[in-house]
């Protein structure tokens, strides 16, 4: 006999994880309470005689919005989603990030000179003293205190 | 009382919206025409529709930013392009910022694209009556070039011809069984075709494999912002003049090419920006004000140029899908008998400015100062599955409700079919959903060739 592969516990649908029996309890419930509001709802409402009967099969379908939103209520509160949240506060080395902006030091800094004092505003309100303290010292944009401030915070973790 | 119908619209639809958006992942086009098809069937007026739409778009389109700066994870499909700037700003630890250029300049966008997109609609319509006259045409040209741009270029361009008969089979069916051709059935089919897909992959054992694993997704959340704004904070403040300028410039980039696919409207944006920038925090902050202001303008664009300047003929990808139930839903609207006839210039004026403001009254604020909460929020409370059921609940009922179970049935077909060239050859579910409106016209050519050639 062959050996069966290996299956995970889980499934990517639609961007994220899910558990599949899960899912189709989800799917089958959802699609249940929706059903039986607008089939409910459509019954109701077509037997009521002032009402215009197009309007009546319309209206039925807000009816069955609403057991759509009970269904997924009970969904959410019966299966947990399955994410691991994490929070993240290290800021990362700044050649890791340039890098993956695909930009070198040096480019970092020759552009840091010439940038307009709004955008080293904007960063002076962020705290990003990281690049700040890149400013090189013959650019108007220098000021000693970036690389006090970075020293502060921990410095460069290069 | 229509405005006040249409403001609570644009404010309804904006809390709602902005929940989807925060919700990683969610496509535009399958959220929004579900709820909009069931609005159009309530017989709700013209006006009221037209402000709900601008309203949801502006709202997702803010809201979207949320789960995108603070996880790197898109909101939507729109949220794609921003994602790489996004995780960099994380990196730099400030997606704050990320997300309040984002959510500022998307509407900054909205400002913008309104009177231009009404502007290039007033010089298009003189066009309007022979586009409408020859629509069956344009629509197959529509699909071919939407086809060639795609990422399966020729490929996509000549499963254009097999799909639309394919479509066209489905409709004899339809007629057959339930007496009429269908729209919401075949519409919602494509739509969820990727989903469909994955599910159906999951049967097969030797596919199962490829589709399942062992651990949950990891997301990393950033910490809390320390800076303080104010509660509804001018977004034009929130750019510098050079982002604004951008913005301005892309969003009327976007009304002239309203024809072309949004996402790719946002990435040649995001490109163009970012070559003019040298520093790496300002790249990052002009790109993603840009981007989401393009990203918006697209939409509003799409939505209006169609119907105010081309007579209501479903061109462009935002008029063939977020919006498709304005332009036609049986039995109410059809293609020459939509909203574009309902509505008058006035009215897209003073409803589209209800709905810009009805949307971002809710997703602008949270976006600005609960960005962090909410999307923590929802990734604890609402699981995939909860998302996922809902959504299938409501494609159910739409399908039954317009050709019964007959109907639930087309659209599982149509999914299955376009879900697996959508994911599988990279035809996707745009070019599908102009191929439909295509179809009609591509089958009475091919009949008409078969006659002569036999």
């Amino acid at each position: 006999m062959k050996k069966e592969e290996h299956v995970g516990k889980y499934m990517e649908v639609w961007g994220d994880t899910v558990d599949p029996k899960e899912l189709g309890i989800s799917a089958l419930l959802c699609i249940v309470t929706t059903m039986a509001f607008f089939l409910i709802g459509r019954s109701v409402l077509s037997g009521i005689p002032t009402l215009d009967p197009g309007l009546a099969k319309g209206y039925s379908l807000l009816v069955g919005i609403l057991g759509c939103f009970i269904g997924a209520a009970i969904c959410a509160k019966m299966f947990k989603p399955k994410r691991k949240i994490m929070i993240q506060f290290e800021e990362e080395n700044i050649e890791d990030i340039l890098k993956a902006a695909g930009m070198t030091m040096e480019e970092e800094i020759e552009a840091l000179r010439t940038v307009s004092p709004e955008i080293i505003k904007e960063m002076e309100d962020l705290e990003i003293y990281s690049l700040l303290a890149l400013i090189p010292e013959d650019s108007p944009n220098y000021k000693p205190e970036y690389k006090e401030k970075l020293a502060q915070k921990g410095g460069n973790k290069a | 009382m229509t405005i006040l119908l249409a403001i609570l619209a644009a404010v309804g639809g904006g809390l709602l919206y902005t929940i989807i958006g925060i919700i990683p992942g969610t496509d535009e086009t399958a959220t929004m025409v579900p709820i909009t098809i069931i609005l159009v069937l309530a017989g709700a007026p013209a006006v009221v529709l037209f402000a709900w739409e601008v309203g949801i778009i502006t709202a997702m389109q803010i809201a979207h930013t949320i789960p995108t700066a603070m996880t790197a994870l898109p909101g939507s499909t729109m949220a794609v392009p921003m994602v790489l700037n996004c995780s960099l700003a994380k990196r730099l630890g400030v997606p704050h910022m990320a997300m309040r250029k984002m959510a500022s300049g998307s509407v900054v966008g909205t400002c913008f694209s309104l009177p231009l997109a009404i502007i290039v609609a007033l010089i298009l319509s003189p066009l309007g009556s022979v586009i409408a006259a020859h629509s069956g045409l344009i629509f197959t040209i529509c699909a071919l070039f939407i086809a060639y741009i795609s990422s399966a270029k020729w490929g996509a361009v000549l499963a254009v011809i097999p799909f639309a008969i394919f479509i066209q089979a489905l409709q004899r069916i339809a007629i057959e069984g339930h007496g009429s051709t269908v729209f919401t059935s075949i519409f919602m089919g494509i739509t969820i075709g990727p989903m469909i897909y994955e599910l159906f992959g999951a049967l097969i054992p030797s596919r199962r494999k490829q589709f399942s694993k062992d651990e949950e997704n990891e997301t990393w959340l950033a910490p809390e912002s320390k800076q303080s704004l104010p509660l509804i904070p001018n977004p034009f403040k929130q750019l510098t003049k050079k982002q604004i300028a951008f913005s301005g410039l892309w969003s009327a980039i976007s009304c002239v090419g309203f024809t072309m696919s949004p996402v790719g409207m946002t990435v040649l944006s995001g490109e163009a920006t970012s070559g003019r920038c040298k520093e790496l925090y300002e790249r990052i902050s002009t790109a993603l004000s840009v981007e989401d202001s393009t990203s918006n303008a697209t939409y509003i664009a799409g939505l209006i140029i169609p119907l105010l300047g081309l007579g209501g003929v479903a061109i462009g990808g935002v008029a063939a899908g977020p919006a498709a139930p304005l332009f036609a839903t049986a039995p109410r609207f059809e293609i020459g008998n939509n909203l574009a006839q309902l509505m008058t210039l006035p009215n897209y004026i003073i409803f589209g400015f209800i709905g810009l403001i009805g949307g971002a009254i809710i997703a602008y604020p949270i976006a600005m100062h609960k960005a962090r909460a909410w999307t923590e929020l929802m990734l604890r409370a609402i699981s995939h599955e909860a998302l996922i059921g809902a959504f299938c609940g409501l494609i159910v009922m739409l399908a039954f409700y317009e050709a019964g179970i007959l109907g639930v049935f087309l659209a599982v077909t149509i999914g299955l079919v376009g879900g697996f060239l959508h994911t599988v050859f990279g035809v996707h579910t745009g070019v599908q959903f102009m191929t439909y409106y295509a179809s009609a016209w591509i089958v009475t050519q091919l009949i008409t060739i078969a006659g002569i050639i036999k």
